[in-house]
């Protein structure tokens, strides 16, 4: 039996518990919240000692706010726990430099939450590029839009805990072109945050890629409700295209008004980068998302907030542990 | 009352055709004729619209033109207007107004001096959709504009459009102009500073295909444009214009060409669509021959073309230099 502990207990947290409730083999061996609270809320028994939990499991999942994530994936790679960390890896470049050198000293496996890529609709947007259905990509557009998301003391309205949309939301976009078009040359991008309103944040950014890609990204979180997903690449031979707006394969019609439109799949994309996450740890597999990846939709994220804050293009610097 | 007589200048650009069919509707308006430096393609449009070909503007302007519709290739913008200027027609000029600063500014002081309206043709600012979302935007609906993502995309246009002699740029010239103006409409400010990604890696021609911008506005709403010619061949439309715009209190969104049917034909091999969406055209038009009738100030100015044309040029100047670029542009030396 893997004994995995589950470090948060918010949205995310809650959904990687589902997820490893569902692999054979896995048994959570304890869930630590700031607020045990909500734990006893779910019926379930809580860790009072998070430091006793990293001793006690095997693995070790992190899904609270983003400032904290260094300190709980050090604890836990130091004394040899594989850590699965929801994204963004950590807040700061500085984080992500120690967090980068801790994993190369105790050898350590980090795989963190860039769950984009185990979207089914991602994966064949990639796949379709990869198969030369655009011939050489040129311009990317890729949107993520939805209202702004609910969590314990609303960290996410706090800029220096999470970033606010860019490192939140855009992050999956930009893992997503990482994934697809490598390395990034420069970036540029505009956000709200001189309008310091609450519960509000969006954020537009150009990208251009080493590999000569331009890419637009819009994040959202200034929607009033619902949500919304688009990607289209466009190159020397064609274009291709995927809006969540797509017709659904299976929608339901309330009496009351109320409609769900739902693309039911055999796996879903949280479950698929948990089984990844145990595979990796079990048998040595490489999950599709590789922490370099996520190191370097890191600093993308950051180089993009850097051009917020001082107006001007950030070019892409190397870090210390590349 | 007289008839307002009106002539087309140039069939280069294809707007000339669109123009020419609402002159043909218009009751108050009388279609003159055509004069083209391009003979053959003048002499077959005027065939087949049922006007007069004038083979030089002298016979053209000897017919005492109340006003041009110029839709000359961008670079012969200035030539055509000076001739209009000198007869005394008022003009609507095709976008872009010119291929730069300095040749469109000339064309506001001849226009100026001669004592003619001179008109920018932005025929989207007639598009019912984009008209009915200004007014919401005035209105309060959605509080003050934050944030605008628009697009202008495109297929690969024919001709002198990839010749940059001729048409002055590529995708990002023909395109940000109508963004640029829209958006100034809305906001009512300039643009202060551009910064835009540009290449020419879909068709391998010498001329920019596609590209981003990102830009500010005077009072910091910032907005994205992408302005590319990346429909391909098989694409159902032509193209598109869309506007998400974020507000304080919510959101509107704008997708001009939305309005459409959808047309599978076995002769084309593919998937197309039609338009049922009003025509903006016919607004443009009826609007600069009410001008001439009534003595109405332009609704779109030749200050309106310029001010678009800059941040079109602004965004080939931060490409060139890979970095943001403030308006005004600096006068060339």
């Amino acid at each position: 039996m893997l004994k995995v502990g589950i470090i948060g207990f918010g949205k995310m947290g809650r959904k990687h518990l589902e997820s490893f409730k569902r692999i054979p083999g896995v048994s959570i061996c304890g869930i630590f919240d700031a607020s045990p609270g909500k734990i006893q809320e779910a019926g379930l028994k809580t860790c009072p000692d998070y430091k006793h939990l990293i001793k006690e499991c095997d693995v070790i999942c992190i899904a609270t706010p983003t400032d904290t994530h260094k300190q709980y994936i050090l604890e836990a790679i130091a004394v040899g726990r594989p850590v699965f960390v929801e994204k963004p890896l950590c807040r700061t470049v500085e984080e992500a430099e120690e967090v980068m050198q801790a994993v190369k000293k105790y050898k350590a496996k980090v795989m963190v939450g860039h769950v984009v890529r185990y979207f089914n609709q991602y994966a064949a947007i990639k796949k379709a590029i990869a198969d030369g259905c655009v011939g050489k990509p040129a311009v990317a557009r890729i949107t993520r839009c939805s209202k702004f998301p609910k969590a314990s003391n609303n960290w996410f309205n706090s800029r220096e805990k999470s970033g606010g949309v860019i490192l939140d939301l855009m992050i999956h976009d930009i893992d997503f072109l990482i994934w697809c078009f490598g390395d990034v040359e420069r970036v540029y991008a505009k956000d709200i945050g001189r309008e310091k309103i609450p519960n509000m944040d969006y954020a537009l950014a150009v990208i251009r890629f080493k590999n000569g890609v331009i890419a637009h990204l819009e994040a959202s979180w200034a929607l009033s409700g619902g949500f919304r997903a688009r990607v289209e690449v466009a190159g020397t031979e064609g274009l291709v295209n995927y809006d969540s707006r797509h017709p659904a394969s299976l929608k339901v019609e309330h009496s009351d008004g109320n409609v769900i439109r739902e693309n039911p799949v055999d796996e879903n994309a949280n479950q698929m980068e948990i089984r990844e996450f145990v595979e990796y740890v079990l048998n040595d597999e490489l999950p599709k998302t590789t922490l370099h990846d996520a190191y370097e939709a890191l600093k993308v994220s950051l180089a993009a907030l850097e051009s917020v804050k001082s107006g001007a293009v950030v070019k892409l610097r190397r870090g210390k542990s590349e | 009352m007289n008839k307002i007589k009106i002539g087309v200048m140039s069939f280069a650009h294809m707007h000339a055709f669109n123009y020419s069919k609402c002159l043909k509707k218009i009751h108050n308006a009388e279609f003159t004729g055509i004069y083209d430096d391009n003979a053959k393609r003048g002499k077959e449009m005027a065939g087949l619209l049922g006007v007069k070909f004038f083979s030089t503007e002298k016979k053209f302007f000897a017919e005492k033109l109340n006003g041009v519709i110029i839709c000359s290739e961008n670079s012969k913008h200035l030539s055509m207007t000076a001739s209009a200027a000198g007869a005394k027609a008022h003009i609507l000029c095709e976008k872009p107004i010119s291929v730069n600063l300095k040749d469109a500014n000339k064309m506001i002081s001849l226009a100026n001096k001669a004592g003619i309206k001179f008109m920018t043709a932005f025929p989207c600012r007639f598009i019912p959709s984009v008209v009915k979302a200004r007014r919401l935007l005035d209105s309060g609906e959605i509080g003050r504009i934050l944030a605008i993502k628009a697009t202008n995309h495109g297929s690969l246009p024919d001709g002198w459009f990839t010749d940059k002699k001729l048409s002055g740029g590529g995708a990002v010239l023909d395109h940000t102009v109508h963004v640029a103006d829209l958006l100034r409409w809305f906001t009512r400010r300039e643009v202060r500073t551009v910064y835009a990604e540009i290449d020419r890696s879909i068709y391998n021609k010498k001329i920019d295909d596609c590209g981003t911008l990102l830009f500010e506005f005077e009072n910091g709403v910032f907005a994205s444009l992408d302005p590319s010619w990346s429909r391909p061949k098989s694409f159902p439309v032509w193209g598109d214009l869309t506007m998400d715009i974020t507000g304080e209190k919510g959101n509107i969104y704008i997708d001009a060409f939305s309005e459409i049917i959808d047309v599978y034909d076995d002769k084309t091999g593919k998937h197309s669509c039609r338009s049922w969406g009003s025509d903006a055209y016919m607004g443009l038009v009826k609007n600069f021959v009410d001008m001439i009738l009534y003595n109405r100030t332009p609704f779109i100015s030749g200050y309106d073309g310029l001010k678009a044309l800059e941040v079109a040029l602004g965004a080939y100047e931060s490409a060139a230099k890979k970095k943001v670029i403030e308006l005004p542009l600096k006068a060339k030396k």
